[in-house]
């Protein structure tokens, strides 16, 4: 009975689950959503925010430049912003760097900024969330000052990023929403909201206006900081302050200006981390009413980008609140900037301070319920006290509440740690009673396994282990090769050794990984900006060489032949030579797809490129040369959208069938080889197109070890298939892990890559967005996973051993293909052998999160990886590794 | 490993019933390989051990730290290989002087022609050191330089004194993975055993590099060297002690 297959099968299908369920019910504890105060605040009595009974400011203009990090403002180097460097030196500017809590992406810091609330963790993956008719994420029901403004009976226009439109439905009087569609484009987004200001600021109907301007982060995101735009770029947002700031000037009411960014951007120009420089972003408060005498401008560049005084970037919304004189909103946590208070007489500013403590008292109070000693203290700042100590006070309050932003729910995480670790003992005790109990089996190999496992899982507990795990993933790919090059090692299969190794460290510096180091030289850098010639030479190389691989290694041929000749050169035949075209048209539409999303990238493409890009194109009916640049590409958009679900339904239409035909004619050998092909052709029309080449690396490094596992087997007198699969689930690991950040993924979720997660997608819909974003990201390890089955069942396929017969002797087996009854079994072992290590990583990952859990890098770095192994476990050691593969088998 | 029963094409699933396999055996040929079993060692022996220690790293790595390793790493670096160079010369020596060699071999030997060209072959031989030390991730481009440097510090530290060692012949020095117990031959010879911890302690010297302590000592190739330098001496020590332990007893010629 315990022997029984369908026994172990049952036993492993509920291992993996329960290791599923294990990880989910931590999340539900570790994740949890915020407390948040419904209802919104109001004035206890008269406000205290009026002077000499008037409002400080009736009128407001709030500039968000996205990604503006402080030294785009302030320093001597970084910063062209010489009107913004005059107003500060007049006293009309009051300058700070503000800390924009992560993940620094904008959706989150929006509400950060107009709540005063401290984000939850999961606002960052909804920020993938791009569509505007999703409205799950706003703002309506919460309070902010947008709420507080309008309920007022004031009116607010809105022009810029459609960000704001899902946060505030229906909320402003005048929109006009740009999206971040075409990340290439610089100057056309913000042109579409400095246009209206001609408008704006000749009539008179509004009372707050908001301008959102996305160049920057696009030049950015494109170029880094130090890009050729960006002085240009800050050039025009100073003429945009300039016009604002003339505006007021002249204006018989009292306008502040607000000049920010809702986040930094790292040295590279990306953001979504919690780097010194995603963090730091700059903000301004501007009026002719100001006079702040004492402050210079530009100052020279520092490194920690900290210029001017220090304040989180959610105290802009107390003091926004007070200057506009609005109830500060209920959620806040933020606390009314010093500089600005002294705008106030003397005698006001206590009273003003003690309302903005008072709110963020009552939050407190709703939150712990009861901490006397914080209340005592409070009640008694509020019979006597200095300013000084309500705004030590209050910094301690803001401390303490943002650290535990989130209430871990200790019952869900220590029953899903619990579970998790059950099943990492049930798994450790079975893969080793498994593998060691009759002997015949390679007791080092064993271990070596187990000890990789460890080794791995004892990374994370260090932080900066986490951020650099793609270093680990060298190290074991070239620890595990050189083991079993040892092992095994014999004259003949040193040149296939070689090959992986040669193959492993070109994809190794393709791209960035990690935190820490990121340069311009890398492969995929290099090809993308300064070659595109190679670029594309490369990709149509590796276009070429799948295409010919999904013809040639599998079974196409003996599926579709009409006669019944077995050579490749049978392409007299009419079946073979309609497969031949089919298969090509199928690449060259994925490659048309790529090269025209090259274009709308805003890349340049290669002379020789061109007259395929431009044939494409005609073809479409599309008239480049008549049309204007913003038309062409809304047209080309439109064409890519069907080139790339034309591509898909051609993919799957050619598998399908492939399948079909296969089964009718009862052909077995090949099919796994075909089924990998295809979805290869699949997975390089998703990634970037600078790292569509890596497939050929991948295809050589594949070739080399299907040789060398051929060499192996040939030689050898026993085929022990559990070595075989131990071996195989080795190197599949490291490779899927080690491609995985040669892509240019990271543990963080800066790097998630969306340019292909709209590929033949018209507006946002959740289900395939994510699952196209996860194919996008984890293309490698998904390639890898496949090409483990084929490596298992039929190694001399991969090796191209194309002449190769169906053996007739059992002597020179080496594709375990032709024992279909041990199907079942042979997988049995493959998942189990992955389990043993995401079980093992699990319990040591949620025990580290759980220990550190008030960690300064628990959000920044703990979560971000929690995340990514979710998708690991979920994703695919379930659902590739175990359902995909088991149904790949079913049809084989 | 082969412990197949029978010479057939064998499939082996640890506990699955045979009865189970459509697999019939067809072919009952056996083959055998023969093991070239060594009535002796393969590996040269040497008298007094201790010696043979190369506590000269240990040296060379203080004199690098002394004259700013962490400042200028290519200078130094460059440096430390010409303090090494000699000290490796007068190593070669003390090997070939601890060697147990018949009279007729040590007849033959020009020794000071040894001991030169043994360092000669370890700096043209940095060059396939390099590129193995690029395949094992060590970064080019930019870092080209120190890489190199790295080469060819390591190939002075592990293969001259082999090649001293097989005088040479490199070719006797293969047939050592043909042994059974590689390792215990390795570990009970002071050179071999210092020579594969210092590939160790150089493999495991790059550990802490992506740690975000940055301290000057991280950079490239810095953690390599020092694991390597003190890995053949931690090498050495190891062979002396297991020696020690096997009272020499299995060394007998």
């Amino acid at each position: 009975m315990l022997k029984s297959i369908t026994f172990r099968w049952i036993v492993q299908i509920i291992l993996t689950v329960l290791n599923i369920v294990g990880l989910l019910l931590f999340f539900r504890g570790f994740f949890p959503s915020k407390v948040v105060l419904p209802g919104h605040n109001e004035f206890s009595s008269v406000s205290p925010f009026l002077n000499r009974g008037k409002p400080q400011f009736s009128k407001f203009v709030l500039m968000v430049v996205d990604a503006m990090r402080s030294d785009f403002c302030y320093s001597d180097t970084h910063s062209n912003f010489h009107f913004l460097h005059e107003l500060i030196n007049q006293g009309h500017a009051i300058p700070f760097t503000a800390f924009s809590n992560p993940p620094t992406v904008t959706l989150p810091r929006l509400k950060g900024i107009t709540t005063g609330g401290t984000p939850n963790f999961l606002d960052a993956i909804v920020n993938i969330n791009d569509d505007k008719s999703d409205t799950s994420q706003g703002l309506n029901s919460q309070d902010s000052w947008v709420y507080q403004f309008l309920h007022a009976g004031k009116k607010i226009n809105f022009f810029g990023d459609d960000t704001w439109l899902r946060l505030f439905p229906d909320q402003f009087s005048e929109v006009d929403g740009t999206n971040s569609f075409f990340v290439s484009d610089f100057t056309e987004v913000d042109h579409n909201v400095t246009r209206h200001l001609d408008n704006q600021l000749s009539g008179n109907n509004w009372d707050g206006l908001i301008l959102h301007y996305l160049g920057l982060d696009h030049i950015g995101h494109k170029g880094g900081p130090e890009s050729v735009y960006m002085k240009s770029k800050q050039e025009e947002m100073d003429q945009v302050l300039k016009r604002l700031y003339t505006y007021a000037e002249k204006s018989r009411e009292d306008i502040v200006i607000v000049l920010m960014g809702d986040h930094g951007m790292n040295e590279i120009g990306n953001h979504g981390g919690s780097s010194i420089g995603e963090t730091s972003a700059a903000l301004t408060f501007i009026s002719p009413k100001f006079k702040q005498p004492g402050l210079v401008a530009p100052v020279s560049n520092v490194s920690d980008f900290a210029y001017y005084n220090k304040i989180s970037q959610i105290d802009l919304v107390p003091t926004l609140s007070t200057l506009l004189n609005i109830p500060i909103p209920k959620n806040s946590l933020g606390i009314i900037a010093r500089p600005v208070l002294e705008l106030w007489p003397e005698k006001a500013r206590l009273p003003i301070l003690l309302e903005n403590c008072k709110q963020v008292m009552d939050l407190y109070i709703a939150k712990y319920d009861d901490r006397t000693e914080v209340v005592e203290k409070w009640e008694s700042l509020k019979a006597e006290s200095s300013i000084d100590k309500v705004y030590e006070f209050l910094s301690d309050i803001q401390g303490d509440m943002a650290a535990s932003a989130t209430n871990y729910d200790y019952s869900d995480l220590f029953s899903g740690i619990g579970i998790v670790f059950g099943v990492t003992i049930v798994t450790i005790i079975i893969f080793n009673f498994y593998f060691l109990r009759s002997g015949n089996n390679d007791a080092r190999l064993v271990f070596f396994y187990q000890m990789l496992v460890v080794i791995y899982a004892i990374h994370f507990h260090g932080s900066s282990l986490i951020e650099e795990e793609h270093q680990l993933w060298y190290f074991f790919t070239s620890v595990s090769l050189v083991y079993l090059g040892f092992v095994y090692f014999k004259s003949s299969n040193l040149a296939y050794l070689t090959l992986i190794f040669a193959g492993i460290r070109i994809i190794r510096s393709w791209n960035n990984s990690g935190q820490k180091y990121s340069s311009k030289y890398n492969i995929g850098y290099y090809l993308l900006n300064s070659n595109s010639a190679l670029l594309w030479t490369l990709i149509t190389l590796t276009y070429f060489i799948v295409t010919l691989s999904t013809y040639a290694q599998g079974a196409f041929v003996n599926t579709f032949t009409f006669s019944n000749t077995n050579t490749l050169s049978g392409a007299q035949d009419f079946g073979n030579m309609l497969t031949f075209i089919t298969l090509f048209v199928v690449a060259s539409m994925s490659y048309s797809f790529k090269l025209m999303q090259f274009y709308l990238d805003g890349n340049v493409l290669p002379p020789v490129a061109r007259s395929i890009f431009s044939w494409a194109v005609d073809s479409y009916g599309v008239k480049l040369a008549q049309l204007n640049d913003h038309d062409a590409k809304i047209q080309l958009a439109e064409v890519c959208v069907s080139l790339s679900r034309m591509t898909v339904s051609a993919i799957s239409f050619v598998l399908f069938i492939r399948i079909i035909v296969g089964r009718l004619r009862g052909i077995k050998w090949g099919t796994a080889t075909d089924v990998t092909n295809l979805i290869t052709m699949y997975l390089m029309h998703q990634s970037r197109v600078e790292n569509i080449p890596i497939f050929a690396v991948l295809l050589v490094i594949k070739f080399a070890w299907a040789r060398f596992t051929v060499d192996l087997l040939k030689r050898k007198q026993t085929l022990n298939i559990d070595h075989d699969i131990l071996t195989i689930t080795i190197i599949t690991l490291c490779l899927q892990n080690l491609t995985f950040f040669s892509m240019g993924n990271t543990n963080s979720l800066a790097t998630v890559d969306l340019s292909n997660a709209y590929n033949g997608i018209k507006a946002y819909d959740i289900i395939p967005v994510g699952v196209l974003t996860f194919i996008s990201n984890f293309s490698g390890p998904v390639f890898w996973s496949l090409s483990s089955l084929q490596m298992l069942f039929e190694p001399s396929k991969a090796a191209w051993d194309i002449f190769s017969k169906k053996p007739i002797t059992k002597d020179s087996i080496t594709d375990l293909i032709f024992f279909p009854k041990l199907k079942k079994m042979i997988l049995w072992v493959k998942t189990l052998t992955s389990l043993l290590f995401y079980s093992v990583a699990g319990v040591n990952l949620l025990g580290s999160c759980l220990n550190l859990r008030f960690h300064l890098f628990i959000w920044s770095v703990f979560s971000p990886k929690l995340l990514y192994f979710g998708v690991w476990v979920v994703l695919i050691n379930f659902l590739v590794d175990l359902v995909v593969a088991g149904l790949v088998l079913l049809v084989m | 490993m082969a412990k197949g029963k029978s010479g057939r094409k064998q499939v082996s699933f640890d506990d699955v019933d045979v009865s189970d396999l459509d697999v019939k055996p067809e072919v009952n040929e056996t083959v055998e390989k023969q093991q070239a079993k060594p009535t002796k060692s393969v590996v040269p022996q040497l008298k007094n051990s201790s010696v043979l220690i190369p506590f000269h790293n240990l040296f060379v790595l203080w004199q690098m730290f002394q004259m700013g390793l962490t400042e200028d790493i290519e200078g130094t670096m460059t440096s430390g290989l010409v303090i090494l160079l000699p000290l490796q010369l007068i190593y070669n020596y003390l090997i070939i002087n601890q060697m147990i060699l018949s009279k007729k071999a040590s007849k033959n030997l020009n020794v000071p022609l040894l001991i030169i060209s043994s360092v000669l072959v370890s700096l043209v031989l940095s060059i396939p050191v390099f590129v193995i030390v690029i395949f094992m991730g060590a970064p080019i481009y930019k870092f080209t330089i120190k890489s190199f440097l790295l080469a060819l510090h390591l190939s002075q530290l592990i293969i001259n004194p082999i090649a001293m060692l097989y005088t040479l012949d490199f070719e006797n020095f293969k047939k050592l993975f043909y042994q059974d117990y590689i390792y215990r031959e390795i570990f009970s010879n002071v050179v071999l055993s210092s020579s594969l911890l210092t590939v160790g302690g150089c493999w495991l010297g790059v550990i802490p590099i992506p740690l975000d302590w940055d301290r000057p000592w991280q950079q490239w190739p810095i953690t390599l060297l020092v694991g390597g330098y003190a890995g053949g001496v931690f090498g050495g020590v190891i062979a002396l002690v297991v020696r020690k332990v096997r009272g020499c007893s299995e060394i007998s010629v």
